[in-house]
Order: structure tokens, then C-alpha cells, then sequence
């Protein structure tokens, strides 16, 4: 477990950085940074349009920092920005899959217990949150990370996917919308909790639609499991890098993506 | 093989950088839309160019340009090419296109030397045992075909009968330093020489601390053997961290320079003394694909 802490620690901590929750600095629904609120705006007014429908769980797993147009033109990105960019280039970096791959494997690992704590009940299915982009079913790079890391191999615990599809023309949506998404498999859906893995949170319209979507279709309960909480240095409400700056701690798969239960290494990350 | 006139728009908008656009902003274009052509006809409107040919003409100029540098046995590997070394893909300085003289591998293994031009005799000692060390363990030796410390690693790997590849910062038909040409010929006959400029491109102050973050995308490992407090390969190590890739530190460096003590507490960065060390965190990066299996199933849902 040390060895793998590790190991992941050598590959992603020089440049990714676990997400934190402080009251009036980060938003507690989407870790956000914000300026002396407890939500973020999106996440206030989302949460009183759907209360009671959004994800129970929200999980961004790091922040991914996104420099602005003129700083990538010159020097690149960040290489947060770098990995969230290249794992779903064709082809892909393969550093970057294996490096997102065992983020995930460890995230589902530690915190499949806290999750289940949170909700009561564990984990009972999973699902992807369709893209635009990769729209067809099994097309999503995402889904194949989620593979590799396990889901759905009938020997583990979530050997079940509810299959989920755009509900019309792909297209860039950012507000929540009830029927953006179909659930294809509405019967493994059903009465469970849903594991819901999406690669960035940006607005968090994307996943929240489908965490809807999957309640109205009957599941009892969604933790959405983001790999990156995306971050804009462009941010003209809220000092960005200097919050990003803030964070020198690198990434510890074991530290709590903020949820604190029985696995979660202690509190939820600290800001030193 | 991506076909003639994506190649050919390639080369066609990193050479005419349309609208100003950086070499960086047409990497990003091309890989995301995965069409060169595409991207040209965003940039170029139609039948209105500076040069005064159409379209179809400057791209079939830019594709006869990269029919001449492989007939001289240059190859050249664009992001829309298979052939295009995968590592790089990982990292924020991929860049858009690679010359190759030499022979293309994959380089799973593959270890930077790296270190000063004046280098003492004994940072040379270090560099040629280390080279050797990994030599004998099957790594790739990679460096940047200069003098000192680079020529040393160079040297050993060649000597050793182990691929070298070297990441310069001309282009390949160019030779800097002068004298190094007999060694980055050698180099190519048996390993390869590689490089992100255009065949002809001359030294310039800033294609060395960018061929730099390029050689870190390349390679698993950075081991620097000896630097001054002002290098490149100060650069490399800093690029080396950016990009998540492990930075080996001997430790003389670490006493010689503040910013590798500076660096030291970073992730992925490690002081080593001697082989054993180098091959125990080399072990622990090993991102092979029985490596990657072994960590998973430690962590199986």
C-alpha cells in the first residue's frame, strides 16, 4: 500500500494537487476556490433548482490548472491541463493513461468505504458521463481508463455498468438539463447507489444532468467521481493562482478527497 | 502513414506559422482537430496567399520538402504519424513534429545523462561509469550530443555497444559543437539522432533549453551528473519535475548548487550517489505494462 502510495505520488504529485474543502474558501459542493461564500454560485443555485436531485457525493479527485490562451501559446500548459488534455488525444499519451488509470484505481479503492458511509450503501453500479465528443457507447476514453482500473471485470465489486447516451445532437451545454441524457440500462440502475465517473468538472452540468437523470430513473443514491476539478488562471472573481499556489502539498491518492470516513487519511487536505 | 498533404500542411503551417500563430498553438490545433489540412484551412484562406500560390501548391511544396529529407535518410515523424515517439505525447512540451537520423525504437528504457560542457574529471568519471552502469542493465542512454558531460555518456554507451540516442538542439543536418560531428555521425550510424527543429535550423540561444524539454519528454529518467548554478541542464531538471518524470540528482550537485537543494524535497526528485541507487528508482518508474498490472491489482475494485 506504502509502495503504491508512492508510486503514485512520484508520478502525478509534482504537478497535480488533491482538491480541498474549507468553509468560505473552497466551494463544498465542487472545491472550487471561492471568495468568502460556502458554494461556489453555479453550485448554490443548481443546488436550489434540483435540490434533493443532484449527485449525493460530489468527488473531484485533483485540481487540473488551466493556464490562460496567451501563457499556453507561449509556454504550454500546465501539465495538470497537460494529462486531462492528452489521455483522450488519438492516440493518447500513454503516461498519461496509465498515470490517470492508477489515480483512479486508488481513488475507488480508498474511498469506496467513506462513500459508503456517506450514503449508506456502497457503491452498487458505475457509469460514465457521456461527452460530445466521444458520444458513442464504449467510445468514451474515459470508459476505458474505468476498465483498466477494474470496473467492470465480473471478479470485482462493481462488475455492473449502466450505460448512459446523449439524448439528441452532441453539442456544448452549460447549464443542467434534465433530459440531456438516457439511461440505457434503467433496470441495473434501478435501487442502487451509482458510482458516476466523469474526467472534468468544469461546470458540473454535464455530471449533475446525468445524476438526474440516473435518479429519475430510479437509482437511490450517485456519488459523481471526477478525475479533475478544472480551475482557470482567466478566473476574474477569484484569485486562481494565487489559490492554486497555495496548495504545495503534491498529490496523495490516500489523502481524503474530502470525504473524512473511516479510510479517508484524516481530515480533508489541508491548504500548506 | 498519415498521408502526403496532412504531412505536407504540417510542415506548410509550422514554417508559415499563419496569423502568427506559436508552433505551441498549432501543436494543440492540430492534435485536437487530428488534421493538419484542417487546421491549414482555418488559418489560410483560400487562394490568398503571401507567396501567391494556391493551397494545393504550398502544401505539395511543403510534402516535396519532406520527400527530399528522407531521400537523404532523414526521417521525419509528424503528431499525425504512427511513428511519432508516444512518450512525447505526454508532456506540455510535445512538440509538433521530430527529424530522426538514425534508427526510430520505442525507448521504453530510456535514461538522460546529462550535465555541464566544462566539466570536471570527475563529473566525466561519473557520467562514463553511470552511462556504463545502465548500459549493462539495458537502458537507452540519452543526452544532448555536446561537449562534457553529454559526450562522456555518448562515449560509454557506444563504446558499450548499448543504443544512444542523442537530443540536439540544431537541426540534423546541422553539427554544434563543430567538433562533435564525428560523435552525433557515430551516434546515428548505431542509435539515433534526434531533434525538434527544421533539418537546417542553426544553434540559437533558446533551442537548447527547449531541445532540454524535449529530451525530459523522451526519456523515463533525468540523471544529472554535474551543472553549474546558470545551465541547461538546470532547465532539464526543472522540466524534468514539470512533467512528472523522476530527476536524479548525483549528489555532488546537490552540494555544488542551490537550486538542486532548492529541488530536492520536490516529488520525483531523488539524491543518488552511486548505480544502485539510480537503478532503484529507475525499478520504481517502470511504467511497463506487467508494472502497471502489478500496481492495479494491488488496488482491484
Amino acid at each position: 500500500m506504502t509502495a503504491f502510495r508512492d508510486s503514485v505520488r512520484e508520478r502525478v504529485g509534482g504537478f497535480f494537487r488533491n482538491t480541498v474543502r474549507i468553509p468560505d474558501w473552497t466551494c463544498e459542493v465542487c472545491t472550487a476556490p471561492v471568495d468568502g461564500y460556502e458554494r461556489c454560485l453555479r453550485c448554490h443555485n443548481d443546488a436550489r433548482s434540483w435540490d434533493g436531485e443532484l449527485a449525493d457525493i460530489v468527488l473531484p479527485l485533483a485540481y487540473a490548472f488551466e493556464h490562460t490562451a496567451a501563457h499556453r501559446a507561449q509556454a504550454g500548459r500546465h501539465q495538470s491541463e497537460q494529462h486531462m488534455w492528452s489521455y483522450k488525444n488519438v492516440p493518447p499519451g500513454p503516461g498519461c493513461v496509465s498515470d490517470l488509470t492508477l489515480m483512479l484505481a486508488t481513488a475507488l479503492h480508498f474511498h469506496h468505504a467513506c462513500a459508503a458511509t456517506a450514503v449508506g450503501a456502497p457503491w452498487q453500479a458505475w457509469a460514465v458521463v457521456p461527452s460530445s465528443r466521444h458520444h458513442r457507447a464504449g467510445d468514451h476514453p474515459l470508459e476505458h481508463l474505468a476498465r483498466a482500473a477494474g470496473l467492470g471485470r465480473p471478479s470485482s465489486r462493481l462488475p455492473d455498468q449502466v450505460r448512459l447516451a446523449l439524448a439528441g445532437q452532441p453539442g456544448e451545454d452549460r447549464d443542467i438539463r434534465e433530459d440531456r441524457f438516457l439511461v440505457l440500462d434503467p433496470d441495473i440502475a434501478s435501487g442502487r447507489h451509482i458510482l458516476l465517473l466523469d474526467d472534468t468538472w468544469v461546470t458540473g452540468a454535464s455530471a449533475q444532468s446525468a445524476a438526474i437523470t440516473l435518479k429519475r430513473a430510479g437509482a437511490t443514491a450517485v456519488t459523481s467521481l471526477c478525475l479533475a476539478r478544472w480551475i482557470k488562471e482567466s478566473n476574474t472573481r477569484v484569485d486562481v493562482p494565487g489559490f492554486f499556489a497555495t496548495l504545495s502539498t503534491p498529490y496523495d491518492p490516500l489523502s481524503g478527497p474530502v470525504l473524512g470516513g473511516p479510510q479517508c487519511a484524516g481530515p480533508l487536505g489541508s491548504a500548506d | 502513414m498519415t498521408n502526403r498533404a496532412e504531412r505536407g500542411a504540417l510542415i506548410a503551417l509550422l514554417e508559415d506559422r499563419p496569423a502568427g500563430a506559436t508552433w505551441r498553438q498549432l501543436t494543440d490545433d492540430v492534435a485536437e482537430c487530428g488534421s493538419a489540412l484542417a487546421v491549414y484551412n482555418r488559418y489560410v484562406e483560400p487562394d490568398l496567399f503571401d507567396s501567391g500560390d494556391t493551397a494545393t501548391e504550398r502544401i505539395e511544396r511543403a510534402a516535396a520538402e519532406i520527400d527530399g529529407w528522407e531521400a537523404q535518410g532523414i526521417g521525419v515523424h509528424t503528431l499525425l504519424d504512427d511513428t511519432f515517439p508516444p512518450q512525447l505525447r505526454d508532456v506540455l512540451h510535445m512538440p509538433p513534429v521530430v527529424f530522426t537520423r538514425g534508427t526510430l525504437a520505442r525507448d521504453e528504457r530510456a535514461v538522460a545523462i546529462v550535465g555541464s560542457r566544462q566539466a570536471s574529471s570527475e563529473g566525466l568519471t561519473i557520467a562514463d561509469r553511470l552511462a556504463t552502469g545502465l548500459a549493462g542493465h539495458g537502458f537507452t542512454i540519452v543526452s544532448g550530443g555536446a561537449a562534457g558531460i553529454d559526450s562522456a555518456a555518448h562515449q560509454a554507451a557506444l563504446r558499450e555497444g548499448t543504443r544512444t540516442v542523442a537530443v540536439i538542439g540544431t537541426g540534423v543536418r546541422k553539427y554544434y559543437p563543430p567538433e562533435n560531428r564525428d560523435l552525433h555521425d557515430r551516434i546515428a550510424e548505431t542509435g539515433m539522432v534526434l531533434s525538434q527543429f527544421m533539418p537546417d535550423a542553426p544553434p540559437t540561444k533558446t533551442s537548447f533549453p527547449m531541445r532540454n524539454a524535449v529530451m525530459s519528454g523522451y526519456v523515463t529518467a533525468t540523471v544529472i551528473v554535474e551543472a553549474g548554478e546558470r545551465s541547461g541542464t538546470r532547465i532539464q531538471a526543472r522540466n524534468a519535475v514539470e512533467h512528472g518524470r523522476p530527476v536524479l540528482l548525483v549528489d555532488s550537485v546537490v552540494r555544488a548548487n542551490t537550486w538542486a537543494q532548492a529541488m530536492q524535497a520536490k516529488p520525483g526528485v531523488h539524491i543518488v550517489t552511486n548505480l544502485a541507487d539510480v537503478l532503484a528508482i529507475l525499478e520504481k518508474a517502470d511504467d511497463s505494462d506487467d508494472a502497471l498490472r502489478r500496481l492495479l491489482d494491488s488496488v482491484a475494485p
